[in-house]
């Protein structure tokens, strides 16, 4: 399968946080999700990915080319949408659309003003009297018309309403969908990634804990929760993110499939009861459970 | 690049036509012959032309965060501070030329004429030095500071001028280019400009560095 984006090792070392060789691939046609909490990385990785942080080492890789020998061109097929939207704000919608489509090869005019038009965005309006939405918005709008091949999205729905944020996910998975476009997305909302991604990301504390496919990763990981004895001591020490409580213990594992037939009596037997995690729980279980 | 030539252009249009509009006002009102000390009051105009916009437009690029903003589009940002540190030079060109068609409208000698294209000549070159220190700066540290750097600098010249015209004991500063260009051939200061084009093409790439520095480390 073609790899629309390749990064190895990528290391940067700041005074207080180290991200520590991010390893990430997005296959054509994808959509890839990066979660982790606040402060693990996400926002380092997305900025050396644009060429607005330099890495210290490692190599990032954009439709087979090299981001430093292809910056522009690179850029020219990637749509991005940041935490934060800087434009000139003493300057309005309009005059933002004319100033950027001066650089991208493949701008689409009419599919810009009709994304103002689609996301009532008043092209005469500046844009620092925008709200945070409205903003993002216009990135969207931005992002979309110069036909990107691969859209780069650091946490684009926080702080949105439901309704816009439902809008947004929908037009990724379209982009995915009917233009074959691939989607790098980072957030810590992780109903915005269940929903619209085919490959997700861990990164805790600048590392990638996991990265997998997400039907994987949910029938993988699953919560057990047992009765004194019920399991052999091995499991229960290999379990995460371990509660006792009065009926007995919780427990969260990442090795469900290899588990399944030792656990099978027990589960039978009604001593166990195994359910279905989300990746709220996953995350939660890297950052708390304390165990590998 | 164009587009970034275009965006800040605006500042240099404003204040340069502002400021070649006073000393034209100047010129006409003061002098009805052509002196050498009127080409080097010129030349601070030209320092000026360059200087204020330069600070104005980064101010408001500091302002708006917009180099963020530029980084997420197909630029480098070599092209950025190239467009940027390319627009002096435009302006400094305008105001030479200016000078020169100007001084073709006052009665004078040929060897005031001539010692008067040579101060242009001479300010050019180190309005560009002064132009490509001022890139330094504002990459290495920040507009503000070197904002307030020059006002504090202003102050102590204006100072300092004064002093030495009244105590006469360095001269008059306004007779220190003609003693500096007199006798001299043109052609020195034509050569002392491309070499403080080469000298500004070196500065370019260390303001890069710095901005390099600053906004992706």
């Amino acid at each position: 399968m073609d790899r629309i984006m390749e990064v190895n090792g990528l290391r940067k070392e700041y005074r207080t946080f180290t991200l520590d060789g991010v390893t990430l691939e997005i296959p054509k046609g994808t959509i890839l999700g990066l979660i982790g909490p606040n402060g693990s990385g996400k926002t380092t990785t997305i900025r050396m990915l644009m060429k607005m942080t330099r890495p210290d080492a490692g190599s990032i890789r954009m439709f087979g080319l090299g981001l430093d020998a292809h910056e522009k061109e690179i850029k020219n097929r990637v749509g991005y949408v940041g935490e934060e939207q800087f434009y000139y704000q003493n300057k309005k919608v309009s005059w933002t659309g004319n100033f950027v489509s001066q650089y991208f090869e493949k701008w689409d005019r009419e599919m810009f003003d009709s994304l103002l038009r689609e996301f009532d965005l008043d092209p005469s309006q500046k844009v620092g009297k925008l709200s945070k939405g409205m903003k993002v918005k216009l990135s969207f709008a931005i992002a979309f018309s110069h036909h990107p091949e691969l859209m780069i999205l650091d946490e684009p729905t926080a702080g949105l309403d439901p309704v816009i944020r439902r809008e947004i996910l929908d037009r990724l998975l379209t982009f995915r969908d009917d233009h074959e476009g691939s989607v790098f997305i980072s957030s810590h909302i992780t109903d915005d990634i269940v929903r619209i991604a085919d490959y997700v990301a861990f990164i805790v504390d600048g590392k990638i804990a996991i990265h997998a496919e997400k039907d994987e990763i949910l029938s993988s990981w699953k919560r057990l929760h047992f009765k004194p004895g019920a399991i052999e001591g091995e499991i229960v020490t290999g379990l995460r993110c371990v509660e006792a409580h009065a009926f007995g213990s919780t427990g969260v594992t990442n090795k469900y499939r290899k588990l399944e037939g030792r656990i099978a009596a027990a589960v039978a037997a009604g001593d166990v009861k195994v359910e279905n995690v989300n990746l709220d729980d996953v995350l939660i279980a890297f950052v708390k459970g304390g165990r590998a | 690049m164009i587009g970034i030539i275009r965006k800040n252009a605006t500042y240099y249009l404003m204040y340069g036509i502002l400021l070649l509009i006073m000393s034209a006002v100047m010129w006409n009102s003061a002098m009805d012959r052509l002196r050498t000390p009127i080409a080097v009051i010129n030349s601070f105009f030209m320092f000026f032309i360059v200087v204020i916009p330069a600070l104005s437009a980064e101010a408001l690029e500091e302002k708006h965060r917009g180099y963020p903003f530029l980084m997420t589009l197909p630029l480098k940002l070599e092209t950025v501070v190239r467009a940027k540190m390319a627009l002096p030079l435009m302006a400094i060109f305008v105001t030479v030329v200016y000078n020169l068609v100007l001084f073709q409208f006052f009665e004078s000698s040929p060897s005031v004429l001539a010692d008067c294209v040579k101060i242009i000549l001479l300010n050019a070159s180190v309005v560009i030095m002064l132009a490509g220190a001022v890139f330094l700066l504002m990459y290495r540290y920040n507009v503000r500071m070197l904002m307030m750097f020059l006002v504090f600098a202003g102050v102590f010249f204006n100072l300092f001028g004064l002093i030495a015209i009244r105590s006469s004991g360095i001269g008059n500063l306004f007779e220190w280019p003609e003693m500096i260009v007199s006798g001299k051939p043109a052609w020195i200061f034509i050569v002392m400009i491309f070499v403080s084009l080469g000298a500004y093409h070196l500065i370019f790439r260390r303001a890069l560095r710095f901005k390099e520095e600053r906004l992706f480390d």
